[in-house]
């Protein structure tokens, strides 16, 4: 029996494979995901990556702060009611970012650059406290709960947790929707 | 007043409200698919406790790791607690923080700050 060519010749698919291993090896990626975020994925994702983590011989100071970063950030990709998120983690040999991506709506990513911008410039004791503020119930002369369907509170966590600046990127999908990503930093010799 | 247990799962906190033993417990993790849900029947419990509560009620926080969603419903419960504080009645907090996490322990800060609670931040001994 001959093969017809289609049998013969690599999935489509295959071709993918080398690129995206060439992609990950070359940005540090160690971990990569797309798809929903749920609570039960969490647990499954932060188990990998404590899988990951215990063999790599990392302090559990920075991998106990990697953990906290990756909750909070999963949380911003949580329920996302239009379309499924993205995770990556890298390890680079001075730090780790954790990225996290998902749509919003177009019209609000200049409210939310703005607010991003915002907590990028505030001092430590000036975070804390809209933090604080945040925690509590909200009232009508103080910071939005959300921006842009984002809880500002999960920013603001991020932003304290890190304690580094909070890196993102907006591109314009189509008229109605932008891919939002945002990364934390965590330094290895952070203190 | 009846105890409330709740059996911890992957994504949620163990729960013991016990006051007949004496036990008020929170260990876990707390990353529930409904944060709200999950804490309303905590916060009834407690509504009902307030009314008679121990002379002393002593309440232990022992958690591995939690979402800013749960973190808001947790102030909540310290606010309850709170009150009763606030009330006359002697109330303890202990919040266990693994000596590597300094976001538990911070956390534990926050609460110290926003309430008027003695809230105890303690180091978790390693078994």
């Amino acid at each position: 029996m001959v093969a017809s060519a289609s049998e013969v010749a690599p999935s489509a698919a295959l071709f993918h494979a080398y690129p995206l291993y060439r992609n990950m090896l070359d940005n540090s990626i160690v971990f990569m995901y797309y798809g929903p975020i749920t609570p039960d994925l969490i647990v499954d994702i932060l188990n990998l990556i404590d899988y990951r983590l215990s063999g790599s011989g990392e302090e559990k100071r920075i991998s106990k702060k990697l953990f906290n970063i990756m909750v909070e950030s999963l949380s911003l990709g949580e329920d996302v009611n239009r379309g499924h998120s993205t995770l990556l983690v890298r390890q680079l040999p001075y730090l780790y970012t954790v990225s996290i991506g998902r749509r919003i709506n177009a019209a609000a990513v200049y409210e939310l650059k703005t607010f991003i911008d915002w907590v990028n410039m505030l001092s430590p004791e000036d975070l804390r406290e809209a933090y604080h503020q945040l925690l509590q119930p909200p009232t009508s002369a103080g910071l939005p709960t959300s921006v842009a369907d984002v809880p500002s509170i999960s920013i603001l966590d991020l932003a304290r947790k890190s304690s580094e600046y909070l890196d993102y990127l907006f591109e314009y999908l189509d008229e109605n929707d932008a891919f939002f990503s945002l990364e934390a930093r965590i330094r290895k010799n952070h203190s | 007043m009846e105890a409330l247990r709740i059996e911890s799962t992957h994504k949620t906190p163990r729960v013991i409200l016990d006051p007949e033993n004496g036990i008020f417990e929170f260990s876990g993790r707390s990353i529930p698919e409904d944060s709200v849900g999950f804490y309303a029947p905590i916060f009834e419990w407690f509504d009902q406790y307030a009314k008679n509560p121990l002379p002393v009620t002593h309440v232990r926080f022992d958690l591995e790791y939690f979402n800013t969603s749960s973190s808001k419903n947790i102030l909540e419960l310290l606010k309850r607690l709170e009150a009763i504080h606030a009330a006359g009645h002697e109330v303890r907090v202990t919040w266990y923080y693994d000596e590597d996490d300094e976001d538990m322990e911070e956390t534990g800060q926050d609460y110290q700050a926003l309430l008027n609670l003695p809230i105890e931040l303690s180091v978790k001994i390693q078994s």
